[in-house]
């Protein structure tokens, strides 16, 4: 009897050691940030006409923006950092969400991120990413080769009255913003999402008006008075609902 | 009973053994092994972007090399993709402005160059009208216009072809050769020809150095364009800038979006917006890269420009201001713009660093025949 319970059991782990063969896959832990881009609270649409606050009636035409330097603070206090993860939006091109990777579940009361990019990064090699990467040149069209560094911020339009275009290209490091968003996120599963609204009037209004008319229909410069306040008024430009 | 029950147990557990075992029932089949293509790249290329399904094979590009070559894909056996994308031309036809079709009738746009379009993201043609290479690839074969064969004749003859039976056969591990394997070798070929060494390739990568002319066209060819109406100086040499970095830009020379140059002020071609049906596509074309620029004239999606002073002129005084959707980035190029002689001059002298004679003279990429 007793040599027959030992071939019952070196059958069972026989039939058994073929489960052992497939290991368990790793539970992929995501952040999916989707960012809706807005205009004084619509979503933003290319074919409207949207007032500014200095009255002027514009049509945009052209908005990509680069995010880096994510982090998150949980219920403790604790900040986790997220180096080396970037996102690209362009919303042309329907790109609207970053899925951040390797989030712990958890309670996270705030995220922090970056509208564009640390000095470092920015003048780094542009052409070490592949195809698909945010910070691939060709991918994002956001870059400066004469500067070799990237835009961070592309606002592009026209305004009706004259039909005269605007160009905005915000760049380098010392003209990025940092965002740090309240937020009650309860992450109990592999993957969470969390909504990002980015109102683009805030760009044209919030804390200084900017006027077309008066402070310029273009900037590709670092320096220029009005990348300057485009860059101070987009340090509200994201929120949390 | 308990050695009838012993051998039990003993079956079960060879048969537990057996079913952890991979064991194929397949009947042996020949050996389709294909070689991966390996691409050196320098530093200043991207890194290689293959699409997942057809990465390329050294068999794979060689039939696609022989197909890209051969006459047998034209209605009379008379014209191949090579009779107007010509090597030493950067693969366009012979500084013609339209190719002519077997047919003897012209074609509606200027034959586009052939280098780099692994690494292009959002379509192909001058339109955009084929999402990828491989849709790329077919339709010149059936165009009227050019090569006017239908693809049921092409794939009889090449089936009719011992030796392309047995080309595919090794390339693609199929006995029949059907239109989608055509297209895949086509596009392993044309994704493997690369323009990647230009003197301003090999500057960047500290191996060659500029003249001073070079030096100064290429902060003309990166500086912005500043419109006569500001009440420039002239003698300012800040104000020579040719705006060309906008829309020619990363080491690729171009841009991923269409665009529209101001061209015309009412485009009888509507690019991209035939393609799409959307007003807001309108006039807009592919931006081309400016690599091999001096050798791929006349320039334009309708090669109405012969030389590159012509198009330097046009960007300076001839871009029509209200072409619709004209792109943002020609704001200062849309109003008359001043280019001091030298400065145009040492513009095109930037420009031709662009050309790559080790590209144009690859063996890999010529005739097989």
């Amino acid at each position: 009897m007793k040599k027959i319970s030992i071939y019952i059991l070196a059958l069972i782990f026989s039939a058994s050691g073929c489960k052992d063969a497939q290991p368990e896959p790793e539970e992929i832990q995501n952040l999916v940030l989707t960012f809706h881009n807005q205009f004084d609270g619509q979503d933003l649409d290319f074919n409207t006409v949207y007032t500014l606050a200095s009255n002027e009636e514009v049509k945009f035409g052209r908005l990509a923006y680069i995010l880096s330097e994510f982090y998150l603070i949980d219920a403790n206090g604790n900040t986790i950092s997220l180096p080396n993860q970037f996102g690209l939006i362009n919303h042309e091109r329907g790109l609207d969400s970053v899925v951040l990777t390797n989030i712990p579940k958890g309670h996270y009361t705030a995220i922090g991120l970056t509208l564009g990019l640390d000095s470092a990064t920015d003048h780094g090699d542009p052409n070490q990413y592949p195809s698909d990467h945010p910070l691939n040149t060709f991918n994002n069209s956001l870059y400066w080769s004469m500067s070799s560094g990237y835009i961070h911020t592309a606002i592009e339009g026209s305004e009706t009255a004259g039909n005269e275009v605007f160009v905005f290209h915000i760049a380098g490091s010392e003209n990025r913003t940092y965002h740090e968003l309240s937020i009650d996120l309860k992450k109990e599963y592999a993957t969470a999402a969390l909504d990002v609204y980015y109102d683009l009037n805030e760009a044209f209004q919030n804390p200084e008006v900017f006027s077309l008319t008066l402070d310029g229909m273009s900037t590709h410069s670092t320096d220029h008075p009005l990348t300057k306040k485009l860059a101070k008024n987009m340090e509200d430009i994201l929120s949390v609902k | 009973m308990k050695q009838i029950f012993r051998y039990i147990i003993i079956f079960g557990l060879l048969l537990g053994a057996y079913s952890c075992m991979e064991v194929s029932n397949d009947i042996p089949d020949m050996p389709y092994i294909t070689t991966p293509y390996e691409m050196d790249l320098p530093p200043t290329a991207f890194p290689a972007r293959f699409p997942p399904d057809n990465r390329p094979t050294v068999e794979g590009v060689q039939l696609g090399r022989m197909l890209f070559y051969d006459p047998i894909l034209s209605a009379d056996s008379s014209q191949s993709c090579a009779s107007c994308h010509n090597q030493s031309f950067a693969f366009t036809d012979n500084g013609k402005q339209f190719s002519t079709g077997v047919e003897g009738l012209e074609g509606k746009r200027n034959a586009m160059p052939i280098f780099n379009l692994m690494w292009h993201l959002d379509g192909f043609f001058w339109d955009g009208r084929a999402e990828l290479l491989r849709h790329q690839a077919l339709l010149p074969i059936q165009d009227p216009l050019e090569m006017n064969e239908t693809l049921g004749n092409m794939l009889t003859k090449l089936n009719a072809s011992p030796r392309y039976q047995e080309l595919f056969k090794q390339a693609f591990n199929v006995d029949n050769i059907d239109e989608k394997t055509v297209s895949l070798a086509l596009e392993q070929f044309m994704m493997t020809i690369v323009s990647v060494n230009s003197k301003f390739d090999r500057v960047e990568m500290g191996l060659d150095s500029f003249t001073n002319q070079e030096k100064i066209g290429k902060i003309v060819f990166e500086s912005e364009a500043i419109p006569l109406s500001e009440e420039i100086d002239p003698q300012n040499p800040l104000n020579y800038g040719g705006d060309c970095f906008h829309c020619h830009t990363t080491t690729l020379f171009m841009r991923r979006e269409f665009l529209n140059n101001g061209l015309d002020e009412t485009p009888l071609d509507q690019g991209l917006g035939k393609v799409t049906g959307r007003a807001s596509d309108n006039g807009k074309f592919k931006t081309p890269s400016l690599r091999n620029i001096e050798v791929s004239a006349p320039y334009m999606h309708d090669g109405r420009f012969n030389t590159l002073e012509e198009v330097i002129d046009f960007y300076l005084t001839g871009a029509h201001a209200n072409s619709p959707n004209l792109d943002p980035s020609m704001h200062a190029l849309k109003e008359d713009v001043y280019l001091h002689p030298n400065h145009k001059a040492a513009l095109i002298a930037f420009l031709k660093t662009l050309t790559d004679d080790t590209y144009l003279n690859n063996t890999e990429y010529s005739n097989p025949f």
